[in-house]
């Protein structure tokens, strides 16, 4: 009984009451053209929640006024809560041709997009489970030390241990899960055009480039800046501002 | 404006020679200009003359740079003489420029090749003045020979026609022609109109009293194809009269008048179906072969469209078929006519449609619209909406994309998709994985369960026990029946009595778990009650107790003794069975 009590009281207390109303609100916003009141809306939503249509509308929303790089990074993010979603997928491809750097993009569905697709439920919901598989393994293991007769018995005793077995699964889906959320691997860029370095300070020589709207990869940091790399395989540091991390 | 700028020089240095020292042979080089008065929009002509003493020829010309001219077009000739035996090989290299703009150009040297030398011309100066267009309309009116461009009307619209006239008109008997030349109309779409047999019949015709014999050079209609003005240049003749057989005549060089003609713009509200055509007097006829066919079958479909205007460039009509028909190119016949009133008669378009699904078909009315210039208006014939019955013919309806030329489905909007309605939102950073109470809440079930665990193993313990005692009480009142048998048979009487007692206080006690101490004679009849022993077999118990303690202090004898061991087991088998029961 305390289990449950417990899991009642992970439900958030959150500053907007309503959040499918205020998606709602974005979304008709949205649907009457009123893109910079739809951003607004979606973007309030985006300090409390996420969820990968969120993401996809802010996109959406971003295209139709034109603001790319914007665009870029909430499809960016959406896809990452929903990797292989065509309709991302889709939506990225037609904002990629808006910019100015040819980036790779691999629009093709790879294997662990399939599998991250099927797991793609949030670490909460993979927790969540992982928590009512073991209280139903644990249940199912004191029938077990009660009953009996010894078909109960082989019974309760396999069903328990499936049921903490997919238990552990979910355990470690949340925990992958989670850590794939909370790092921040990749950045759109978000100024017009910027001098990639080849080390970071502003007074070492200019290695190449780099356009608005464009995703690099981050592979070091220092307090101000970012190594990155390009999908062509460059490498070079640039400042934290003018990135944003998907 | 006294003296206008009207001739302004241009009189030039017909003969600059230059000599080139070139390898083996020597060139003389001159230019010669046709027109010793350029004024803008006139066309004149640069004649380059290379000549040598040994015959030559030339495989490369350079033409020179004519800035603020613009080139109408070139020609080269050769001539050798031979005056008093020396021989003089000379060619010609004609270039016609227009003069575009007022002032003076130089224009670069021209180059030529002959043989392995290279030959330069000198530099040109040409000064260009102001059209003085008084000069160009009259032509002097006593003249004996002059020349007239005329045209059918000054003003048009684009693509209306015009008809523009060359002609001589001339008081001398007889005339030759040495030299001709016309020069291109800018802007214009032109068609010759061939003169017949005998050439253009010469007419007589009096001006201001004076009778002049006119020989028409060349009819020609022109459509316009720019709005705004469009300049009919001037052209020259040089011609050489009064020759007879003891006269070599003269020659006379005569320049014409230059029209100009007013372009206006075709009305902006023109049909969508509007392409090309002005004129008047259009008709359209549209024919279809059948309209009932089987699929695969062919639909000869016939466009005709008659008229007076520009026919020549009317294209076949776009037809818009359901895709199911394949529609093949036009096949198209034509029977235009030139003549001075422009370009009359037909054009014919033959389709090749064919069906290749069946069903009933609307086809739309097919549309075709001109600008009639006797109205001024845009007017449009249409043809009648046709319904095509193609019926299912032999073998399989093929869709009209066969199989080698099927083409992926192409994405036609280059748009994003649609928001998304549903979703679910998860609140940010409320990750309940890691959390303190994530992993009570995933421990705890453990937990109770191993506490229920070992709590169900202690209390397992202790009932094991008493459970084990009970089960072995008839045992172990056996074994110690057996014992007291044994006192018995070594007469040790009070032992066997005493072992005897043991004996049924212990089976009692085990097997109704109740202490030793506990037992009385009260408690043993209840509890025996309680199995649903009966009162006779609970009253021989409790005598053999009886006698027991009785043998204490009396002793009984040992028959008697011998009786009260064949009870008590008989009495301990009669327990034992209504309690497993």
């Amino acid at each position: 009984m305390f289990i449950f009590l417990l899991l009642a009281s992970v439900s958030i207390e959150a500053e907007i009451s309503d959040p499918t109303g205020v998606f709602n609100d974005g979304n008709k916003q949205y649907e009457e053209h009123n893109y910079e009141a739809a951003i607004n809306s979606y973007k309030g939503l985006c300090e409390e929640f996420y969820s990968p249509e969120l993401f996809l509308n802010l996109g959406n929303s971003y295209y139709k006024v034109n603001d790319i790089p914007s665009t870029i990074l909430y499809y960016e993010k959406a896809l990452k809560l929903s990797p292989g979603n065509l309709n991302i997928l889709h939506n990225l491809k037609l904002a990629n041709k808006r910019i100015s750097d040819k980036n790779k993009v691999n629009d093709s569905v790879r294997l662990n997009d399939w599998f991250f697709t099927w797991f793609s439920n949030t670490p909460n919901y993979w927790a969540y489970n992982s928590v009512y598989l073991f209280i139903i393994g644990s249940l199912l293991l004191i029938l077990y030390l009660f009953s009996k007769s010894r078909k109960l018995k082989k019974l309760t005793f396999y069903t328990a241990v499936i049921a903490l077995t997919l238990g552990i699964f979910s355990i470690v889906f949340s925990g992958f899960h989670k850590s794939r959320l909370m790092s921040h691997e990749e950045a759109v860029i978000f100024k017009p055009s910027i001098d990639l370095m080849s080390e970071p300070t502003e007074n070492s020589s200019v290695s190449f480039v780099l356009h608005e709207g464009t995703k690099v990869k981050i592979l070091d940091e220092t307090e101000l800046w970012y190594e990155i790399r390009f999908s062509d395989g460059k490498i070079g540091w640039l400042q934290q501002e003018f990135v944003e991390t998907i | 404006m006294k003296i206008n700028f009207k001739i302004l020089l241009l009189f030039f240095t017909a003969n600059i020679f230059i000599v080139t020292q070139g390898g083996a042979q020597k060139f003389t080089t001159s230019i010669n200009t046709s027109n010793k008065s350029v004024q803008v929009g006139d066309v004149f002509k640069l004649t380059y003359s290379i000549s040598s003493k040994d015959n030559f020829s030339i495989t490369g010309i350079q033409r020179p740079t004519y800035e603020g001219f613009s080139f109408v077009r070139e020609s080269n000739g050769e001539s050798h003489q031979y005056i008093n035996g020396r021989a003089t090989h000379s060619h010609e290299y004609s270039i016609d420029l227009k003069a575009n703009k007022k002032g003076t150009f130089k224009l670069t040297p021209a180059t030529f090749i002959a043989g392995n030398t290279e030959t330069k011309s000198s530099y040109f100066t040409v000064q260009v003045g102001a059209s003085d267009p008084k000069l160009n309309v009259e032509p002097p009116k006593n003249s004996n020979l002059f020349t007239r461009i005329s045209v059918s009307k000054k003003a048009a619209y684009k693509g209306e026609v015009v008809l523009v006239t060359y002609k001589i008109y001339s008081r001398y008997g007889n005339i030759a022609l040495d030299n001709y030349d016309y020069a291109m109309i800018d802007g214009v779409w032109t068609e010759e109109i061939t003169a017949e047999k005998n050439g253009w019949p010469t007419k007589q015709e009096s001006i201001n009293g004076v009778r002049y014999n006119i020989y028409t050079l060349k009819k020609e209609i022109v459509f316009p194809q720019k709005t705004g003005e469009i300049i009919i240049p001037a052209f020259d003749i040089t011609a050489r009269v009064n020759r007879s057989f003891f006269n070599q005549g003269s020659v006379i060089n005569v320049k014409s008048n230059t029209q100009v003609l007013t372009v206006k713009a075709l009305p902006t509200n023109a049909p969508i179906s509007f392409e090309s055509q002005v004129g008047k007097d259009y008709k359209f006829e549209v024919s279809y072969s059948t309209t009932e066919l089987k699929t695969n079958e062919a639909i000869d479909l016939k466009i005709k469209i008659s008229g007076k205007g520009s026919l020549k460039q009317l294209n076949a009509p776009e037809l818009n078929f359901p895709t199911d028909f394949e529609v093949f190119d036009p096949e198209t016949k034509n029977n235009v006519k030139i003549s001075s009133s422009g370009l009359s008669g037909s054009k014919e378009f033959t389709y090749l449609i064919i069906p290749r699904h069946h069903g009933v078909f609307d086809i739309d009315a097919i549309e075709f619209s001109y600008f009639n210039t006797a109205t001024e208006k845009y007017k449009t014939l249409t043809s009648e909406a046709v319904k095509i019955n193609v019926l299912k013919g032999e073998g399989k309806d093929l869709t009209n994309t066969s199989s080698e030329n099927k083409k992926d489905v192409e994405l036609l909007s280059n748009e994003i998709r649609h928001i998304e309605h549903e979703t679910e939102l998860t609140p940010l950073n409320a990750f309940f994985f890691g959390t303190t109470n994530y992993y009570l809440a995933l421990g705890s079930p453990l937990l109770l369960f191993i506490l229920i665990f070992f709590i169900k193993r202690k209390t397992g313990e202790e009932k094991n026990e008493a459970e084990l005692t009970h089960k072995n009480a008839s045992k172990s009142a056996l074994a110690r029946l057996s014992k007291a048998e044994e006192h018995l048979k070594n007469n040790n009487d009070s032992e066997y009595f005493e072992e005897l007692h043991n004996a049924i206080d212990g089976y009692l006690s085990h097997k109704f778990k109740i202490p030793v101490s506990g037992l009385n004679k009260k408690r043993i009849e209840e509890e025996l009650t309680k199995i649903s022993i009966d009162v006779t077999t609970i009253t021989a118990l409790l005598k053999v107790l009886n006698d027991c303690e009785m043998t204490r202090f009396a002793p009984l004898s040992h028959s008697d003794a011998e009786t009260t061991l064949t009870t008590t087991k008989m009495l301990i088998n009669k327990i034992e069975k209504h309690v497993t029961k």
